[in-house]
């Protein structure tokens, strides 16, 4: 077999190999479902990581929140106090055993503009008004509004949470174009390099 | 990373954590001065290595490389464990020292390209794929000059030692940094002991053919 007869019989197996591949490697994300803030830790491909440790930090470096992922990959946990306050935005990493580690940043805007934490009174007065039925009272339309308001961005959250999913998953993909791409970088540089081997060698 | 290790395999059982072991090795990890040695180790064998290469085979090296870029893409799911092919053995065998700048490139596409490992850590890490290579090359080197059985085992022992030396040097990396060494290595090495198997006879079988079909790559001189 001659050289070019072997090159193609080389990359013509690895194209057989990787047909549909993930890369690997844990990655995680967080968004604000209602008061708390869920936390999904994943492989790359969707492979749920059970059992990562979560760290939520702050800027600086302060711990607010440690906890252990579910067997789906999941954490939940309310939104810190302190985070409410100060309004820092919470540096989220994940970890699932050596060399795996990810990290996400969900800031102070994305859990602040949730309208539940902020308006905790009319909430409550909402629920109170219900029973009563006094209908064509104003503050009650205003209160429905707000109530309204929170089970849209609820349902929201909650439709949006696979298209997120998805989202993720199909940038975590490896195609078909990103290793023909790392192929053609390869040949590329080792065209570069005999460039330079052969005008050594021709002095 | 931490791995809390009770009991002989820890507290969630040792598949919680095999089959999310592999070598490359995340940013975010490793402390400064593991880094900073990794990569000037990296440069120092990339020079070298550049130095060896000659034209002539710079085509099997080009080869190699997009190999080993690629077959971070074939998942062994042997076991418990789910992890990934390295062929660093048969650019070991194949390529000497050559298989610095060919781990080193290859690295960088699959960081870029697949997001493993990273920028940062790239040197660590192909010291830590491509010295294993390298030694053996020079161990197994005299047994694959000859023809017949003895090249065979040779190169299946290319493939299983430099995965097997891989492994212990990314656990004592990450020891470096962080902890206990023979918990992480013994995970490690467990982990991997299905792709020491398989790297073994992909190597031995690669040599066989390419000893029918290129012979001159054998043959070379490190």
């Amino acid at each position: 077999m001659s050289t070019p007869r072997f090159v193609s019989f080389v990359l013509i197996c690895s194209f057989f190999f990787v047909a549909e591949a993930y890369s690997h490697g844990v990655r995680v994300f967080a968004w604000v479902e209602g008061e708390s803030i869920q936390v999904e830790a994943a492989f790359r491909g969707g492979r749920p990581a059970g059992n990562a440790k979560i760290t939520v930090k702050t800027g600086d470096g302060r711990i607010l929140v440690r906890g252990l992922t579910d067997d789906h990959g999941l954490f939940r946990f309310p939104v810190p106090e302190e985070a409410k306050r100060a309004e820092i935005d919470l540096e989220i990493i994940a970890d699932s055993g050596p060399g795996h580690r990810a990290r996400w940043l969900l800031e102070a805007s994305d859990y602040l503009k949730s309208p539940i934490i902020s308006d905790s009174i009319p909430i409550d007065s909402g629920k109170k008004t219900e029973p009563g039925r006094e209908e064509g009272h104003h503050p009650e339309n205003e209160i429905n509004e707000q109530t309204l308001r929170r089970i849209i961005t609820e349902e929201l959250d909650h439709k949006l949470d696979p298209i997120r999913r998805q989202l993720q998953k199909n940038r975590d993909r490896v195609g078909i174009r990103d290793i023909t791409g790392g192929i053609g970088w390869i040949l590329g540089l080792a065209g570069i390099a005999a460039l330079i081997k052969i005008r050594k060698k021709e002095k | 990373m931490k791995l809390r290790l009770q009991g002989p395999f820890g507290k969630h059982g040792v598949t919680k954590y095999l089959f999310v072991i592999h070598m490359h090795i995340s940013e975010g990890i490793l402390s400064a001065p593991v880094l900073t040695g990794g990569a000037i180790l990296t440069t120092i064998g990339t020079a070298l290595g550049l130095k060896k290469l000659d034209y002539d085979r710079l085509m099997t090296t080009a080869i190699l490389t997009a190999g080993f870029f690629v077959a971070s893409l074939v998942h062994v799911p042997l076991g418990p464990a789910n992890v990934h092919l390295l062929l660093n053995g048969l650019i070991g065998v194949t390529l000497g020292w050559a298989g610095f700048p060919a781990i080193l490139v290859g690295l960088l596409m699959q960081a870029v390209f697949f997001q493993y490992g990273g920028i940062v850590v790239l040197g660590i890490n192909t010291f830590n794929l491509a010295f294993p290579a390298v030694c053996s090359f020079y161990l197994l080197r005299p047994f694959l000059a000859v023809s017949g059985r003895k090249r065979a085992v040779a190169a299946w022992l290319g493939g299983f030692l430099s995965v097997l030396f891989a492994a212990v040097l990314t656990a004592f990396s990450l020891t470096l940094t962080d902890r206990g060494f023979m918990g992480t290595a013994l995970l490690l090495v467990i982990g991997y002991l299905p792709v020491m198997i398989i790297e073994g006879f992909i190597t031995m079988f690669t040599v066989a053919f390419l000893s029918k079909v290129q012979p001159e790559i054998l043959s070379f001189k490190g």
